[in-house]
């Protein structure tokens, strides 16, 4: 029987798609900037009822509302809690995945709106990074931009931290797939023509042979053999 | 005439439906952070979310209990 928890214990490299000899190299987020960014408006907004009491306070003392403000306080941090996992989610579903065979792109905009795309290693042409204004460069995270020979021409990495480490692994990751691929194809390929050569072999035919074996050769015999 | 309802039923049922969207809406994330979400991370994240999502609720229906009770 699968245990249910094992999804909160299993391996922390695994997918859905993943290939039984597929080894993951890279899961890419966002840079963290880029949610905290995020969460920081989130947080001014669980600010804003204090304020309002601050600022009514009086008011609500004088007619009595204390119980009803709570409530809806209470049921204001309720949707804030639910903002909060709507990004985080949204966060964590926008991924890239850098494997030794290929590069999965997932974008989730919004619920119902997700998709995934992917690139063989092989159809790598052409890995470019871009890191634009002082933020980014100072929290070292920019865009990559992946060009293909596949049916998805470009795959853009948006935000990613350390984007020229994150470029030397995909770099590495293509010349080691392309070396043991063309191994692969050049074991292949040797391999065809010694079955070919092993199937299209016919032996020689014996001669004919009429003699008695006890014969001397003299016909034939070059004269100038040395001594 | 007699009202079907006096306005604290009214806003119990207003509650309740409130309640419903609102956990319809969890449970929306929760699906999509365990579904798709890749690791353990974002798992360990929904339950969080969860259990968050479980005590604010509750607080929350005390406190409109509250209103009423004084």
């Amino acid at each position: 029987m699968t245990n249910l928890f094992s999804i909160f214990t299993s391996s922390s490299n695994s997918f859905e798609g993943k290939h039984d000899d597929e080894v993951v190299l890279l899961y890419l987020h966002r840079h963290w900037y880029t949610l905290v960014s995020k969460l920081v408006y989130l947080f001014l907004g669980s600010l804003l009822p204090f304020l309002l009491i601050y600022v009514f306070g009086t008011l609500i003392v004088h007619y009595q509302l204390a119980s009803l403000v709570v409530f809806l306080w209470s049921a204001y941090y309720m949707i804030l809690w639910y903002v909060f996992g709507y990004i985080i989610t949204m966060y964590s579903m926008d991924i890239w995945i850098v494997t030794n065979q290929r590069i999965i792109d997932s974008y989730q905009q919004g619920f119902f709106n997700r998709s995934v795309s992917e690139v063989g290693l092989e159809n790598i042409q052409d890995i470019s990074i871009k890191i634009v204004g002082a933020i980014p460069t100072a929290f070292n995270y920019g865009d990559i931009e992946v060009q293909s020979a596949a049916a998805v021409d470009r795959f853009n990495f948006d935000h990613i931290p350390d984007p020229q480490g994150v470029k030397d692994v995909i770099s590495k990751a293509i010349g080691e797939f392309k070396a043991n691929h063309f191994k692969d194809e050049a074991f292949e390929v040797v391999r065809q023509v010694e079955k070919a050569k092993v199937d299209t072999y016919t032996p020689a035919e014996p001669s004919e042979y009429t003699g008695t074996g006890d014969e001397t050769p003299t016909e034939n015999v070059p004269e100038n053999l040395p001594q | 005439m007699q009202a079907l309802l006096n306005y604290k039923e009214w806003l119990e049922i207003g509650l309740l439906i409130g309640m419903t969207i609102y956990w319809s809406f969890v449970f929306i994330v929760i699906y999509h952070l365990i579904r798709f979400g890749v690791g353990t991370l974002p798992k360990k994240i929904a339950v969080i979310f969860l259990a968050g999502g479980i005590m604010l609720s509750m607080i929350t229906i005390l406190f409109f209990a509250q209103m009423f009770n004084g």
